[in-house]
C-alpha cells in the first residue's frame, strides 16, 4: 500500500506541470488552425470560385489533465509460501485532453469579406481588372 | 462619339441607351476610369492600384465603410457612394455601426490596400519592397498590380498560378488536396490577421463581447 502511495503522489506531482505542458502545446495549435483553415478555404476557391468560405473562431479552449492510480492484489493460494502465487498490481495513469470551442463565421458581411479577400489571391491583375470593368457594365447598362 | 464627350455621364448613358448603341466601355475607362475605377480595358488591366482596389472590394461588397457617401436628398440617411459605381448598398453592419454595437472595426478599404501592398509586418514590406519596383535606383514602382503575390500553386497544365514566383518558394504542404508555395510566410502572416480583422462581427459574437452604446475608446 505504501508503494501505491508513492506511486500516485509522483503522478499527482507531475499533473500540475503536465497540465502546463498540455495547455501550451494547445495554445501552439492556433497557429496552425489558422494557417490550415486559410489554404483549406484557399484552395476550395480556386476549385469553385468565390466559394463561400467554411471558416471557424476559436472562442474557448480547456487543457484537463487527471492522475488515476489502482492497485490489485492476487491471492489464489494465500498460504502456500512456497510458491509464487501472490501478485500486486499497482497501476498509475496520466490522461490529458485539450479542446477547442468553435464559433463558425456565419455573418454575411463577415463571409463576404472573407470571399473579396481570398478572390485577391487566387485572381489574376488582369480577372480582377476585368471583374471591375464587369460590374462597370452591368450598372450601366 | 465626339459629341458625347462633351456630355455629363448621365447624359452620356442616356444618348448611348437611346440609340441603342453598344456602350464603349473602353471610352468610360479613358474618361474617368482611371481616377475612379483604377483600370483600363483594352486589355483588362490595373492603372491605379489604390482605386482598383477601392473598385474591386466596392464592388463585392466587401468592408463597408462610410468613407465615402452622401446624405439622403432629405439629409437623414447616409447612402453609401462608390467612387467607381456610385450609390451602393451593404450586406451588413457597417463599419461605424460595428464600432458603435462592439467596439470593433473592420479594416477600412485603404487598410486593406495597404496590407496587401505594403504589408502589416516588417518582412513583408521588404518582400513587398523588393519585389514591387520597376527600377529601384529612380524609385518607380509598379502601378499594374495591386501587391506583389506570395502564394503559389501549380495549375493544371503544371505552371505556376496565378504567377510565376519571383525567386524559389517554399513548400507549404497540401491542403484541401492542394499543395501550396510561398516566398513570404510573413505576407500569410499578415493575411491572416487581416482575415481576423475582416470578420470582427464574428469574433465579437464568438467573444460574447455586444456592447450598447459607443466604446470609451471612441468617445
Amino acid at each position: 500500500m505504501k508503494l501505491l502511495s508513492i506511486a500516485i503522489s509522483i503522478i499527482s506531482g507531475c499533473t500540475p506541470l503536465q497540465t502546463q505542458e498540455n495547455t501550451l502545446e494547445q495554445i501552439s495549435t492556433i497557429s496552425n488552425l489558422r494557417h490550415s483553415q486559410f489554404l483549406a478555404n484557399l484552395s476550395d476557391a480556386i476549385d469553385q470560385r468565390d466559394a463561400v468560405p467554411s471558416q471557424g473562431v476559436t472562442n474557448s479552449g480547456t487543457a484537463t489533465t487527471s492522475a488515476i492510480g489502482s492497485v490489485g492484489f492476487s491471492l489464489t493460494q494465500p498460504f502456500a509460501f512456497a510458491r509464487n502465487t501472490k501478485t500486486f498490481n499497482p497501476m498509475a495513469s496520466l490522461n490529458w485532453q485539450n479542446n477547442w470551442g468553435i464559433t463558425p463565421v456565419s455573418d454575411l458581411q463577415d463571409l463576404q469579406n472573407l470571399r473579396a479577400l481570398y478572390g485577391l489571391l487566387y485572381r489574376t491583375d488582369g480577372e480582377i481588372a476585368q471583374f471591375i470593368g464587369d460590374t462597370m457594365e452591368n450598372r450601366i447598362s | 462619339m465626339e459629341k458625347s464627350r462633351n456630355l455629363s455621364e448621365t447624359q452620356w448613358k442616356i444618348e448611348s441607351a437611346s440609340v441603342n448603341k453598344p456602350i464603349d466601355l473602353n471610352y468610360i475607362v479613358k474618361s474617368w476610369g482611371p481616377t475612379l475605377c483604377g483600370i483600363s480595358l483594352d486589355p483588362p488591366r490595373i492603372q491605379n492600384p489604390n482605386d482598383a482596389m477601392e473598385a474591386y472590394l466596392n464592388a463585392m461588397k466587401a468592408f463597408p465603410e462610410y468613407s465615402v457617401y452622401k446624405k439622403s436628398p432629405n439629409q437623414q440617411v447616409k447612402i453609401l457612394q462608390s467612387k467607381c459605381f456610385g450609390p451602393v448598398s451593404t450586406l451588413g453592419l457597417v463599419n461605424d455601426s460595428l464600432a458603435y454595437n462592439y467596439g470593433l472595426l473592420y479594416p477600412t478599404i485603404l487598410d486593406v490596400f495597404a496590407a496587401l501592398r505594403s504589408g502589416l509586418s516588417p518582412a513583408c514590406r521588404h518582400y513587398q519592397l523588393t519585389n514591387m519596383f520597376v527600377h529601384e535606383e529612380n524609385g518607380l514602382v509598379r502601378g499594374d498590380i495591386l501587391f506583389t503575390r506570395w502564394l503559389f500553386w501549380r495549375a493544371a497544365d503544371g505552371s505556376w498560378a496565378p504567377y510565376n514566383p519571383p525567386f524559389v518558394p517554399e513548400y507549404l504542404g497540401k491542403y484541401g488536396g492542394r499543395d501550396f508555395w510561398t516566398t513570404s510566410l510573413a505576407c500569410i502572416n499578415d493575411f491572416i490577421l487581416l482575415g481576423i480583422n475582416a470578420t470582427a462581427n464574428s469574433h465579437a459574437a464568438a467573444q460574447n463581447t455586444q456592447k450598447i452604446g459607443p466604446t470609451p475608446a471612441l468617445q
